[in-house]
């Protein structure tokens, strides 16, 4: 172990222990009934212990940690199910600033995510969320000032973002721009997500005056675009790696110890192998993920980003279809645990980016590079 | 897949234009609950009888159409065709109970049980599984006591299916706690309006209450409710089981095929080669398991089914749940929102939400035997290969 990994063991000992006392799923379950859905003082906590500005610089009151201690901090989310708005406000929305806002822009906006203070998101997409499709918000001047007009849909906490970063066309190239989540003409459209552990809403633009400041100056928005999609897919990957790690331990427990013909269920061959391939997936996409994390701004980086989402969403779904299946019809209730992983599973897969684009990106990179 | 001959045809037509006339039309807008839903279906099924094309797998006898299976695969698919309201929760009356009954009744029960179920009046869930008694279903302990003409029963039962909507429950109790565990099983049907029965719905992970809880606290069920012998309740309920991986299966089939014909779509909307080539291959697949099911239910018309109706309840419950997978990545972050209420009663023709049949799946492959123990089935039955071994049958 180098220091990188006890300062990184030490904090998912932290992690861990704040997030079994404060967020255990009796909790979790009322704050998925709360109007909401987040826990506000467990934010401010997550912000006390620095994880809101673990990989954002000192100048702008975060800490200049890397990816491998964020990496931490997002898998132990994951093993939580944790209902917090960490990737959207710190990995998006900040992440875009810091790509591509001015040294004014990154002082105003980011201390606030740092601290908690605020929570912000980004609406990257269009209106079927999905990055390989086109964006359906544009920008036009209009008596000398810039317009904002359209949708984005599927964006993860807008609910309680107090701003935005939102990708829109301008003429026939995207760019990006910081809307006022409260500025007249935005309408946040909560959605009914079958995962209840995170939320989404479309948000619609009509006529949102954006004011000169807010405007990221950036002369290729479309790789800042692309680049927050293979963080917050890498962001996702850790999440899974989580709670694949959590699917793995709550399924081995309850087989061994449910008995049927006398005997526990895990000792059934057939029961045995799914805990076996459980264990199999769980550990390939743990790879997956802490390689991509710590992979960040390298030569490998792009390659890893797309294998870390691919693999961690189609394993992350696949494992909790096994587990399911060995919970019997215990599985199949709301009152087990498991179905909130089935489900977060199944949603992580498709955010930013499914599988199968993720597995485009791969391809077109080891292209480049043999063109090379 | 069965070609239709000349006569087939003639009968196809004949129902189509039943279902022109009589097919009530817009009735998802009124769908909103389930207990609309249950109206919906009660007079649907009414209708149907009315016309003469109710029970179309009953013996004509007990006012069923006695048809052939090649004529109920073709209702079905004109069922589908016209969107007709499926009868889901008259599902279990129709098919397990009359299974039991023409199998095992005294002509008594049948002619109590059957006409009410025609008439909509009856609606039966299953009381078989216990907390201690799922796969091992032979372990149950909910308890039989004989007194004169009846029983006295005490216990509890779980996972029974619309027990909360339901009038009747096909019951297996323990009348013989010191025989090999599964030679002390009696069968009986139990009017769930008998005093000392508590019904608690459980919540499913579909957000709906799918399945309950029953208690039972000295429940009198008179002796002639009893199916068979007194402790051959096991033997009869495997054939209430069979129904569920064979003619059961039929519209579960049919909406799986129009799933995967919904796939073709969305597949040509997304445009690339990657999504037409894994929707044909659920195609392929589809199209492999509809001939299986063909086969199955024409070896078990002729009484020589048995244990292979376990291939095709793996292989339906796994296709469905790999291509519902698919649909689910096809579709993208719309498929991800949860459906309206009366989505939960999952009708025989695809209803247009995703989630809901991708989540459904999974009472597929755990419920009425689980996949791992059909794959059991299949290599000690069907392939004859060595048993595990198991602990001695208890003596109780
Ligand atoms: C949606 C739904 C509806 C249902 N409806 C009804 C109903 O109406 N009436 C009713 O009576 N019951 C109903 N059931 C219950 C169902 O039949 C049982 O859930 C099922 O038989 C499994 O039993 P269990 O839940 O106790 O799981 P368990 O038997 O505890 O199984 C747990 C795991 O162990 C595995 N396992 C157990 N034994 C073996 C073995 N020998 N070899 C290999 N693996 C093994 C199982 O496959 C499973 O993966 C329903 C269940 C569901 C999910």
């Amino acid at each position: 172990m180098g220091p990188n990994d006890e300062l990184a063991e030490e904090l998912r000992a932290s992690a861990r222990k704040a997030l079994d006392d404060r967020m255990p799923t009796t909790v979790l379950r009322q704050v998925i009934d709360t109007e909401d859905g987040i826990d506000r003082s467990l934010y401010a906590l997550a912000a006390d212990l620095g994880w809101l500005g673990l990989t954002l610089p000192e100048s702008v009151g975060g800490s200049g940690g890397s990816w491998h201690e964020l990496a931490v901090v997002l898998e132990e989310i994951g093993r939580a199910l944790a209902p917090l708005p960490m990737i959207a406000s710190v990995v998006v929305a900040a992440g875009a600033v810091m790509l591509a806002g001015d040294d004014e822009q990154q002082q105003r906006l980011i201390p606030g995510i740092a601290d908690g203070s605020a929570i912000a998101t980004g609406a990257l997409f269009g209106a079927s969320g999905r990055p390989d499709e086109p964006l359906a918000a544009r920008v036009e001047r209009r008596d000398g000032s810039l317009v904002l007009s359209g949708v984005s849909g599927f964006v993860p906490d807008a609910h309680v973002s107090s701003w935005m970063v939102v990708a829109a066309t301008d003429g026939a190239v995207p760019t990006l721009v910081v809307v006022d989540s409260s500025a007249p003409g935005v309408r946040i459209e909560r959605l009914d997500t079958t995962d209840v552990t995170r939320r989404l809403a479309h948000v619609h633009f009509d006529d949102v005056v954006i004011p000169s400041a807010n405007v990221l100056a950036s002369a290729d928005a479309q790789h800042v675009i692309d680049e927050l999609v293979r963080r917050a897919g890498v962001a996702i990957a850790l999440d899974s790696v989580g709670g694949l790690e959590r699917v793995v331990e709550i399924t081995v427990a309850y087989v061994g110890e449910r008995e049927q013909f006398g005997r526990k269920v895990g000792s059934f061959q057939a029961v045995k192998h799914h805990c076996a391939n459980l264990l199999v997936f769980s550990e390939t996409a743990r790879v997956a993920g802490r390689a991509a994390a710590d992979a960040i701004d390298g030569a490998r980086w792009v390659e890893w980003a797309a294998i870390a989402k691919s693999y961690s969403g189609d394993t992350y779904t696949e494992a909790t279809r096994i587990a399911v299946q060995c919970f019997g019809g215990v599985g199949f209730t709301w009152e087990y645990d498991i179905h909130f992983y089935m489900k977060r599973a199944r949603l992580s897969q498709q955010l930013f980016g499914s599988p199968t684009y993720h597995r485009q990106l791969l391809t077109r990179e080891l292209r480049s590079r043999t063109a090379d | 897949m069965f070609e239709d001959d000349p006569e087939l045809q003639a009968f196809r037509l004949r129902y189509r234009e039943f279902l022109d006339a009589n097919a009530p039309r817009g009735w998802r807008v009124n769908a909103t609950s389930p207990d609309t839903t249950l109206e919906i279906q009660r007079s649907w099924l009414r209708t149907l009888v009315a016309g003469g094309w109710g029970a179309a797998h009953w013996p004509t006898e007990y006012g069923g159409m006695g048809a052939t299976l090649a004529q109920q695969i073709v209702m079905q698919q004109e069922n589908a065709r016209a969107g007709a309201p499926a009868v889901t929760m008259f599902g279990m009356a129709l098919v397990h109970v009359a299974a039991t009954l023409l199998e095992f009744g005294t002509p008594e029960q049948r002619h109590e049980h059957m006409p009410s179920i025609l008439r909509g009046d009856e609606i039966w869930c299953q009381g078989f599984s216990e907390p201690g008694a799922g796969s091992d279903l032979a372990a149950l302990s909910t308890r039989a006591v004989r007194d004169g003409d009846n029983y006295i029963i005490n216990g509890q039962k779980i996972w029974s299916s619309g027990a909360n909507r339901a009038d009747w429950c096909l019951l297996l109790v323990r009348t013989d706690p010191i025989a090999v565990k599964h030679k002390g099983i009696t069968f009986v049907l139990l009017d769930l309006h008998s005093p000392g029965i508590e019904i608690r719905p459980i919540k499913s992970l579909l957000g709906s209450q799918e399945f309950c809880e029953v208690f039972f606290t000295d429940v009198v069920v008179p002796v002639s409710n009893r199916i068979g012998e007194e402790n051959e309740g096991w033997h009869i309920c495997q054939t209430t089981l069979a129904t569920e991986r064979g003619p059961y299966l039929l519209p579960v089939v049919n909406k799986l095929r129009g799933e995967c014909a919904e796939m073709g779509r969305l597949a040509e909307a997304i445009g690339t080669d990657h999504a037409a080539q894994v929707a044909a291959s659920f195609h392929a697949e589809v199209t492999i398991l509809s001939e299986l099911l063909d086969r199955t239910l024409i070896k078990a018309a002729f009484g020589k089914s048995g244990n292979e109706s376990s291939i095709l309840k793996v292989y339906y419950s796994e296709l469905s749940q790999r291509l519902t997978t698919a649909a689910l990545e096809m579709v993208g972050l719309d498929a991800q929102l949860s459906w309206p209420e009366a989505f939960d009663l999952n009708s025989d023709t695809f209803d247009g939400s995703w989630g809901m049949s991708h989540y459904w799946s999974w009472s597929w492959t755990i419920a009425g035997g689980s996949n791992e123990i059909q794959r059991n089935i299949i290599g000690e039955r069907v392939l004859g290969l060595p048993r595990e071994p198991r602990p001695e049958a208890k003596v109780r």
